[in-house]
């Protein structure tokens, strides 16, 4: 089987197990769970085009899921757009914030460029819930966000936009996949390994990382997108920086630089906050340790350990 | 010789604070010559090979490729006109095989004809080209070898590949066979012989009976100038070079 086969397939057996789940019996409070994996497993995929592709570690792309939670709220509630084109409008709201940032920031690299992106993150985060209410309803955030109505069919209820979330997810997979193998992405892998070589071939690095960060962006705008709509709610919660670590520690934990690894990042993450919670109010603390054993145990994440242990279990 | 310069640089400096790592440097390189650039350390050697790529900007002075200021133009700039270079310290793609690391290499003079929805594997031009290379620098039974994994003379050969790989006019090649054993030295510069045949090239190189062997023209540097230039047997006999260079018993 090739690489590209095997790719298919495996997207193809996530979204079918994601339609399977929601038309038979799931509980609807797994629902939920289930809808935000595939919702924050969109955000991961996308967040890893920058982190585990290019190698820029971004704490401020919760500025970029916020704004595509704003922009299809107030799009689809004020301007009255189709859901789509709302959906559409969000993800290049938040490639476009991500290019801006990116053409400024990305002239630092390492831990300075992070700690711009993070003051950024909480930038927004403060206008958001302070400056910004008309836009953003402050504090309070704006309610009644719309899930979305396609050639008739609602996807009102959580089993259905399942549905909905699964081919969003699949076809943003298959795109992050075919960029990835790209020469475009090969270019910016290649820029992560050694920027001064890539240099000397006449590549001017920062137009490849702006780029790649831009489509970044893009992602976590259409995740944040999917999020107001899954919640029928936008909130500046979702801007604070706590959002941009935890899609850091779902890419981490499944394994960064890998096409799958996030996704199951995002779904251990998901699903451990959802166990973790029923136990304890310190939920976040035991997230944190099991985080940290798996970078100590398994530093290429659930992925690069799996991996390892197959390999030593082949004869 | 100046207006056919493939390259030429015009009283270059470079100071760091009090410090002048290049003082005044001017000289136009031929095309299709090799030169031999010795000197202690400390001479500016490698000083002067940053700035002709433009990964430093010269406190004062020019450098012009062929008949084109350049002197205010980065590193990408300058090697899309032709300008290669291979580092004192190996800068291959870790992580990547040698095939591979060749092939996104090959990308770089094809990559606007290459459509964004492809693989990069699945483009011909590139992997011929990287096979080619591959045959070239000796390395056929390397490919699918992590890069990181070789030894450091199959490293030099990789770091080689990937300067030759956009087949630059004017070759800049920064101590080629640093660490090269003895048992790859005399591979190792029949290669450098064999690659730098229709290319300006500027050798910088410590093992000075591979440059006498190399360059048709050697450039000595001291303190940041330029102190004598001529054919290597002149320069194995010019006093100045053997006092201040090779040593009174050289």
């Amino acid at each position: 089987m090739t690489g590209r086969t095997r790719l298919i397939a495996v997207t193809l057996l996530v979204a079918a197990l994601a339609v399977v789940l929601a038309l038979t019996g799931v509980g609807a409070e797994r629902l939920l769970l289930l809808n935000l994996v595939l919702v924050y497993a969109v955000f991961a995929v996308g967040y890893d085009l920058a982190f585990g592709v290019a190698g820029l570690l971004s704490l401020g792309h919760a500025a970029f899921f916020g704004l595509g939670a704003y922009l299809l709220a107030n799009l689809t509630l004020r301007a009255h757009w189709p859901f789509e084109a709302a959906l559409l409008a969000a993800g290049i709201g938040g490639g476009v914030l991500a290019a801006a940032v990116g053409g400024v920031a990305l002239r630092l690299t390492g831990i300075f460029f992070a700690l711009v992106t993070l003051a950024f993150g909480q930038l927004c985060f403060i206008l958001a819930g302070n400056h910004l209410r008309a836009w953003t309803g402050g504090l309070d955030g704006i309610s009644g966000v719309p899930r979305p109505v396609l050639f008739g069919l609602d996807f009102a209820s959580d089993r259905l936009f399942l549905l909905y979330t699964a081919v969003v997810f699949a076809i943003l997979l298959l795109v992050a996949a075919r960029l990835r193998a790209s020469p475009f992405g090969q270019v910016v892998a290649g820029i992560r390994l050694n920027p001064v070589r890539i240099e000397q071939l006449g590549w001017r690095t920062n137009r490849f990382r702006v780029a790649i960060f831009a489509v970044s962006g893009f992602y976590a705008g259409i995740a944040g997108a999917l999020q107001a709509s899954l919640l029928f709610f936008a909130s500046p919660q979702i801007i604070e920086w706590t959002t941009s670590g935890d899609v850091l520690i779902m890419t981490v934990l499944g394994g960064a630089g890998t096409l799958f690894g996030p996704v199951v990042g995002a779904a251990a993450f998901e699903l451990l906050r959802d166990e973790l919670s029923r136990l304890t109010d310190r939920w976040y603390g035991l997230l944190g340790l099991v985080f940290v054993l798996v970078t100590i145990f398994a530093p290429g994440g659930i992925m690069g350990g799996a991996g390892r242990l197959l390999r030593r279990a082949r004869p | 010789m100046t207006a056919d310069a493939a390259l030429r640089c015009q009283a270059l400096t470079v100071r760091y604070g009090r410090f002048t790592a290049l003082d005044g440097f001017s000289y136009a390189f031929a095309p299709g010559r090799l030169y031999g650039i010795i000197g202690p350390n400390g001479a500016g050697k490698t000083t002067l090979m940053n700035v002709l790529v433009g990964g430093v900007r010269p406190s004062a002075g020019s450098v012009h490729i062929r008949e084109t200021d350049v002197t205010g133009l980065r590193v990408p700039a300058r090697a899309r006109m032709g300008l290669g270079r291979s580092f004192q310290i190996t800068r291959t793609f870790a992580g990547m095989t040698v095939f591979e690391n060749l092939r996104l290499a090959a990308q770089a003079s094809v990559f606007r004809r290459q459509p964004l929805w492809r693989s990069a594997r699945t483009f011909p031009e590139t992997a011929e080209r990287a096979r080619a290379m591959l045959a070239t620098v000796g390395l056929e039974r390397e490919a699918d070898r992590p890069a990181e994994q070789l030894s450091h003379g199959d490293g030099r050969a990789l770091e080689l590949g990937l300067a030759l790989m956009a087949d630059p006019a004017v070759l800049l090649l920064d101590e080629p066979l640093a660490g090269v054993g003895h048992g790859a030295l005399d591979r190792t510069t029949d290669l450098l012989a064999r690659v730098s045949a229709g290319r300006t090239v500027l050798l910088i190189e410590h093992n000075m009976s591979a440059v006498m062997r190399l360059a048709e023209t050697v450039l000595v540097m001291m303190d940041g100038k330029l102190i004598a230039q001529g054919d290597p047997a002149a320069m194995r006999r010019d006093p100045r070079v053997r006092e201040a260079y090779l040593g009174s018993d050289a």
